[in-house]
């Protein structure tokens, strides 16, 4: 290969190519050819055992009915619900990481994203199992959901519990989305490394046919930025309404205004813990250190840290609006946490929570991957016993003293309890043993990205430092020679097209640039990562995606608002005197629809714009296509008829590509 | 590399389609199920310790509801007559009957007979018969025409919409209380427009506390 460019030029793309490939070859190779098999049965054995136990003990509430548990009158509301909040807490930092450093454009979230939102899908259906077990006859379940039925009656829209219904089911839906549609590509280039039939199978399904063409890439990222713009205020919403489900109580100790932001920092704050907790072991375990830096430990430290002190302020609302309000049974209820008999939760909370976290102040402790985790499980057992102090303390001395009584959970709550662990771990286990845990393609983007801009920094000093401040600031020259270490294979009677093959993103924009300008108003590119301007390169402006998703979110919104609307006229409820059409109670369902109903709407279109899933696809009849997901960049030039074959090869050629190469059409290869 | 063949993507289609139709369809399965007779039990005779005929005792011999469910206008139940109500004619009449051996039996050894119950209510419904007897609801609104049920079965679907259907609207479903075992009105309707809108003034019946949860569910 003669290189066009200068031999420095060359050698920083060869450099950069080469970490590209170390970056899929790091990610990929782990579920591939797994290196911690010990290990992982180790844990998966721990794993397995506490489904079991999740499994017996919820057979046991089956059988005998929430009786078996401690709950009690006072305290109808205990472990169960305070899991279930603990758990939904830590549900939401996985998503919120991932999408609002990507709608921050902080490229650091790429090591992490994919797997705290995994984090997140298994958190939030250990979550959702709670009120399910809890509601006595789970099997009546979908009683929650608005449906045609023979009673003639509706779900209460006004209460949080049928908002939680909403919520949670939203959440969940969107998250397995958002993480799934940020996984294509990876499965995409898993499937490409994969050597095994069933490996390539799996992959080759869960990747939906996934090409990397400039317009794939194009349509994805509308839909995967507008999803993150939608999630971040989803999670809002959704920690907000779980508070609600005690701030709309006239229960002291619950009744404030507080609680939304109180419980969104707080979830906040024990997900990032657990993200964290999560992070140091996989880190070490797969040698990570190149990917999860200490930088990225530091980070994540000062999120917790952050997080915790906003949790922080929660208490010293809290506190601070008992005294003003000096309510006595507010009053009462601020001394029963403090000093009454489940002291132990409140101050276990404080300590657990905000003591040790003060060591994050220093950096050497934000660095140290064990200081982190310790401090990071610390947190997690601290949000635990804030979650039992709300509900226990605020329910065990209620206004009446003739209806006080004292809690204890039972055996089995404690056993469910541990079961839901087990929930967690094994798909968790199953993820980090088969599904790319890292974003290898947001990583390499980010990575491009960088070296880019430095040498684009570069390159100007060094063209300031000779004077040439009128010379062409682009080195490359699209007239270059031809690749003569690769001879060109005859041409065929049919082709799909030609493909050329670049092994740097710039070459490719320029070539595509040109093509473009040439008239071949057909080409496509294939690239591993999103490369900016590669689609107005080629002419994409295709903005149906972010249209059909406002369309999505304006029928959703307008359905969750009319839906409650009809039902309330249909079957009209005096609920607290509150009017029939009650439009600030109707808010969420409305926010929650709109929000699901946009991503569905988005995620579908992405997929069908794209014309995928597309197994069976000529271009992957091409052996070296396969480097599209790794570290290579294609252009493609399909013929109008077979007879322009030539002058595509002859175009393309011009290019300087790296090889040249026909892909035959379906079946003519025979 | 190329993995699936060019029938994958055929193949996976008709997959999803698939799975679409039969989600629909299990959809619409239930939905038809939980309106049909099979799930209400409507229309479905209920087999008895003795086949004893509505037909026969109401229609032909012309025997009033009461007589043998005689609780009906002062309980919640409108209760299963005694052995006794029974051996009133059959001392007398069909002595030897074969079917109705299980009633001699019951008398002889002092054991009520086991009637299996045609209309259920969940135990979460609380129920009065005596109100509705009491506002001028007839029998057959609920308990549909007896008087042609050789072996009796239920003749309305007994699910929550059913009764909402009357409280939301019970107007027209008023009869005079003194005549609510009539089994037949024909043109009553037609002939006595206004009687339900009187009769609901008359008796100061809100359809708004009628649909209030704690009516029914207590």
């Amino acid at each position: 290969m003669t290189p066009a460019a200068p031999a420095k030029e060359r050698g920083w793309a060869k450099a950069l190519d080469a970490r590209f490939a170390g970056i899929t070859d790091e990610i990929v190779r782990i579920p591939l050819d797994y290196p911690q098999r010990r290990n992982w049965w180790l844990f998966m054995l721990a794993g397995l055992f506490l489904l079991a136990l999740f499994f017996v003990s919820a057979s046991v509430l089956f059988a005998n009915g929430v009786g078996v548990w401690g709950n009690n009158i006072p305290v109808n509301w205990s472990l169960a619900i305070s899991n279930y909040v603990w758990w939904l807490g830590i549900g939401h930092a996985g998503t919120l990481i991932s999408a609002l450093l990507l709608l921050l454009s902080q490229d650091w979230r790429n090591s992490l994203n994919r797997f705290a939102e995994a984090m997140t899908l298994f958190a939030v259906v250990c979550a959702g199992l709670y009120p399910i077990l809890h509601l006595g006859r789970p099997w009546l379940f979908y009683w929650m959901a608005p449906y045609p039925n023979t009673m003639d009656i509706w779900p209460q829209f006004k209460s949080p519990l049928t908002w939680d219904f909403f919520a949670v089911l939203t959440y969940l839906i969107v998250s397995v989305l958002f993480w799934y549609i940020g996984a294509i590509p990876d499965f995409a280039s898993a499937r490409e490394r994969a050597k095994k039939r069933r490996w390539q199978i799996f992959y080759g399904l869960l990747a939906l046919g996934w090409r990397g063409s400039a317009h794939h890439w194009w349509r994805w990222n509308q839909c995967y930025r507008i999803t993150a713009a939608l999630a971040v205020p989803l999670v809002v919403s959704v920690h907000s309404e779980i508070s609600l489900l005690f701030a709309a109580g006239p229960i002291p100790g619950w009744n404030t205004t507080v609680f939304p932001p109180y419980f969104v920092a707080g979830a906040a704050f024990s997900g990032f813990a657990v993200v964290s907790i999560i992070t140091v072991p996989l880190r070490r375990a797969f040698a990570l250190g190149d990917l999860i830096t200490s930088r990225h430990l530091d980070l994540l430290a000062k999120l917790l840290l952050a997080t915790g002190l906003m949790t922080a302020y929660g208490y010293v609302a809290e506190l601070f609006s008992t005294y003003y309000a000096s309510e006595p049974h507010g009053l009462q209820t601020l001394a029963d946490r403090m000093g009454g008999q489940y002291w132990w939760s409140y101050w276990g909370a404080i300590i657990c929570n905000f003591v040790p976290l003060q060591l994050l102040w220093q950096r050497r402790f934000r660095t140290s991957p064990i200081a982190l985790f310790l401090i990071s499980l610390s947190v997690a057992i601290g949000m635990w016993f804030e979650r039992y102090m709300l509900l226990v303390t605020s329910l065990y001395r209620d206004w009446l003293v003739s209806s006080w009584g004292d809690y204890a959970a039972s055996v089995w709550d404690w056993t469910l309890y541990a079961g839901t662990i087990g929930v967690f771990l094994v798909p968790f286990l199953l993820f980090v043993r088969f599904l790319p845990m890292i974003s290898a393609f947001e990583v390499k983007k980010a990575l491009f990205e960088h070296e880019e801009f430095r040498r684009q920094i570069r390159e100007r000093t060094e063209h300031l430092s000779q004077g040439a401040l009128g010379h062409d600031e682009s080195p490359r020259r699209l007239s270059g020679d031809r690749t003569d270490d690769s001879p060109l294979p005859p041409p065929t009677e049919k082709v799909y097209g030609t493909l050329a093959e670049f092994d740097d993103p710039e070459r490719l924009l320029a070539a595509a640039a040109a093509a473009r300008k040439a008239g071949w108003s057909n080409a496509e590119a294939y690239t591993p990562f999103p490369v900016k301007g590669l689609h107005a390169a080629l002419g994409c402006n295709d903005r149906r995606v972010p249209l059909i998703m406002l369309a999505g979110g304006i029928v959703g919104a307008l359905s969750g608002y009319f839906m409650q609307v009809f039902t309330n006229l249909d079957f009209p409820l005096n609920v607290g005197g509150r009017p029939v059409i009650a439009p600030p109670a109707f808010m969420l369902i409305t926010f929650e629809l709109m929000v699901l109903f946009a991503v569905v709407a988005g995620v579908l279109s992405m997929l069908i714009l794209n014309r995928l899933p597309r197994l069976n696809h000529p271009l992957f009849d091409v052996e070296e296509f396969h480097f599209s997901a790794v570290d290579r960049f294609f252009l493609l030039l399909r013929p109008d008829d077979g007879s322009r074959t030539g002058s595509a090869r002859d175009f393309l050629s011009n290019c300087n590509p790296v090889r040249l190469v026909d892909v035959p059409v379906r079946g003519a290869q025979a | 590399m190329q993995i699936f063949t060019p029938s994958a993507d055929t193949r996976l289609r008709l997959f999803v389609s698939v799975v679409i139709v039969l989600i629909l369809g299990s959809l619409a399965f239930l939905s038809g199920h939980a309106e049909s007779s099979f799930a209400t039990k409507r229309g479905w005779v209920q087999e008895q310790p003795v086949p004893f005929s509505h037909e026969h005792h109401v229609a032909g011999l012309g025997l009033d509801c009461r007589y043998c469910h005689a609780s009906v206008e002062n309980s919640a139940h409108a209760g299963f007559p005694p052995t006794h109500t029974c051996m009133t004619c059959h001392s007398q009449l069909y002595t030897d009957a074969s079917e109705l051996a299980p009633v001699r039996q019951s008398m002889a050894k002092n054991l009520p007979i086991r009637w299996n119950r045609v209309s259920a209510l969940p135990d979460y419904v609380y129920f009065n018969h005596s109100i509705h007897i009491d506002r001028g609801i007839a029998c057959v609104e609920c308990h549909g025409r007896v008087d042609r049920m050789p072996i009796t079965f239920r003749a309305k679907p007994f699910q929550m919409e059913f009764c909402l259907g009357c409280h939301r609207d019970p107007a027209p479903h008023l009869r005079p209380p003194n005549m609510t075992t009539v089994m037949d009105w024909g043109d009553w309707q037609e002939k006595h427009p206004e009687y339900g809108a009187e009769a609901m003034a008359a008796h100061n019946i809100e359809p708004e506390k009628l649909v209030s949860c704690t009516t029914c569910h207590r």
